[in-house]
């Protein structure tokens, strides 16, 4: 079964904190999947597209590098929860990865907190750290594979000015 | 009545009315006046526990004493010092003249319960009378209990706003930013008014997060010291999510003082997600320090 990537969640938001039972999970932990429309935009994970290049894209839409994630799925487990895959194509700064944009038809609040709980919860969340994220940024507008004109015209003013400052200072 | 004089750099003379005078006496905790160079409001004067803002309108020329619903243009302290930088400049000055005239100027506004009258014969420093304490609404006139409590005030203020906030990754929140302003012109007193805040047990997760971040961004050299300090006492918090956006903003501090603090965060941690969290953030950490941008 097809891997899926939700990009752009704060792994803290995920993590069990005192007072909560087994299975639960911080409210704010669901402020990570709101949806558009009822659905949540993920991508699918195919090689040689990693999972931090999709997470790239999609933050390339902020104004600045910030400390971020991504958690990896298997789509299998949405069928038993009755949640549909539909292709539609991604709108990030980088062109090959939004052919692997997917959207997730939740529909329900019940099926929302059923998929944070049995898919999201349990499945691996990968930090990125802001720093990574700057690098990240830098090396996918020298190499193309993040569209100039795509990005955040903010996030580029930022990086302009870390990249003169970087400068000067060597 | 003597009148309070001030100043340097406020020109003419308005007066507050009696009206709104009574009105700071009678609800110390929401009442202000606001103080206006002839580049706009520079300052607000408040009870003696609350808040105090710094505030530039687009009137030109004349000083003068305004109310809350006169003002029409609210910034940061910074971006208020900036924009009066030809009057006061830096900020620290602008913090040292309203750290002298506010204590005075506001006693002498309570004791007195009349009119202010600026001018531009007097230094700030010497303004006078000094009047006694009100005790029905103050209970000391030092200046340092009043900073602390004005600075603790400040500081839950931010933290009570920035639970209304959004916080989404990438994106400048405004209690960020505000917590940044503090700090630039508090220093390390800021940071000293914020700590409680950040090792309560009852403080919302998400803000407390955000904070830490924050912290670790700041480029303000003279607190650093003391926000990694503080960072690292929060390494311990009984919150796990604390814990992690600790690690973040020590990982943003982005030195071997760091580094080395996060491993041994990572040597004591016992939650598995954590651990393996503070590892990813320690092997990028350690990645981008070797392969710098």
């Amino acid at each position: 079964m097809p891997r899926l990537v939700r990009a752009g969640i704060d792994p803290e938001r995920w993590l069990h904190e005192p007072g909560l039972a087994g299975d639960e999970l911080q409210a704010d932990a669901l402020f990570d999947l709101r949806t558009t429309g009822n659905k949540l935009s993920v991508f699918e994970l195919v090689e040689p597209i990693t999972a931090e290049r999709i997470t790239v894209a999609v933050a390339a839409g902020k104004e600045r590098p910030s400390d971020t994630g991504y958690v990896i799925f298997d789509s299998g487990e949405l069928t038993a929860l009755g949640i549909g895959v539909e292709s539609t194509p991604g709108g990030s700064a980088d062109t090959e990865v939004n052919t692997l944009h997917r959207n997730l038809d939740i529909a329900s609040d019940t099926k929302l907190l059923a998929f944070a709980r049995n898919v999201v919860a349990p499945s691996e969340k990968v930090p990125i750290i802001s720093e990574r994220l700057a690098q990240l940024f830098q090396a996918g507008l020298e190499s193309g594979q993040l569209e100039e004109g795509r990005v955040n015209p903010k996030l580029v003013d930022w990086l302009r000015r870390r990249k003169r400052t970087d400068t000067a200072a060597h | 009545m003597s009148p309070a004089t001030a100043t340097g750099f406020w020109e003419g003379t308005e007066t507050a009315s009696r009206s709104a005078i009574d009105t700071l006496e009678a609800d110390s905790s929401s009442t202000d006046v606001h103080v206006v160079g002839p580049a706009g409001v520079i300052g607000r004067v408040m009870s003696i526990h609350g808040p105090m803002h710094f505030y530039v309108s687009d009137r030109p020329g004349g000083s003068r004493v305004l109310f809350a619903d006169d003002i029409t243009t609210r910034l940061s302290t910074s971006a208020c010092a900036r924009l009066l930088g030809s009057y006061i400049s830096p900020a620290r000055r602008v913090e040292a003249i309203l750290r002298h005239m506010y204590p005075s100027l506001l006693s002498h506004v309570l004791h007195n319960r009349t009119e202010l009258d600026f001018n531009t014969s007097v230094q700030m420093a010497t303004i006078t009378p000094e009047p006694p304490p009100i005790e029905t609404l103050v209970n000391t006139t030092d200046y340092d209990s009043t900073e602390r409590l004005y600075l603790s005030r400040q500081m839950a203020d931010a933290f009570a706003a920035g639970a209304l906030e959004d916080f989404e990754p990438g994106m400048d929140s405004a209690f960020a930013q505000r917590l940044g302003d503090f700090i630039d012109a508090y220093g390390p007193r800021a940071v000293r008014a914020v700590e409680p805040l950040l090792v309560s047990d009852t403080g919302n997760r998400e803000v407390v997060g955000e904070a830490l971040k924050a912290l670790g961004h700041l480029p303000h050299e003279s607190t650093r010291k003391q926000r990694f300090e503080l960072l690292q006492e929060c390494l311990r918090s009984k919150f796990p999510r604390t814990r992690y956006a600790a690690a973040l903003g020590l990982a943003a501090m982005d030195d071997e003082a760091s580094l080395g603090a996060i491993a041994q965060a990572l040597a004591r941690e016992t939650d598995t997600t954590l651990r393996r969290y503070l590892q990813r953030v320690l092997e990028q950490v350690e990645e981008t320090r070797r392969c710098p941008a």
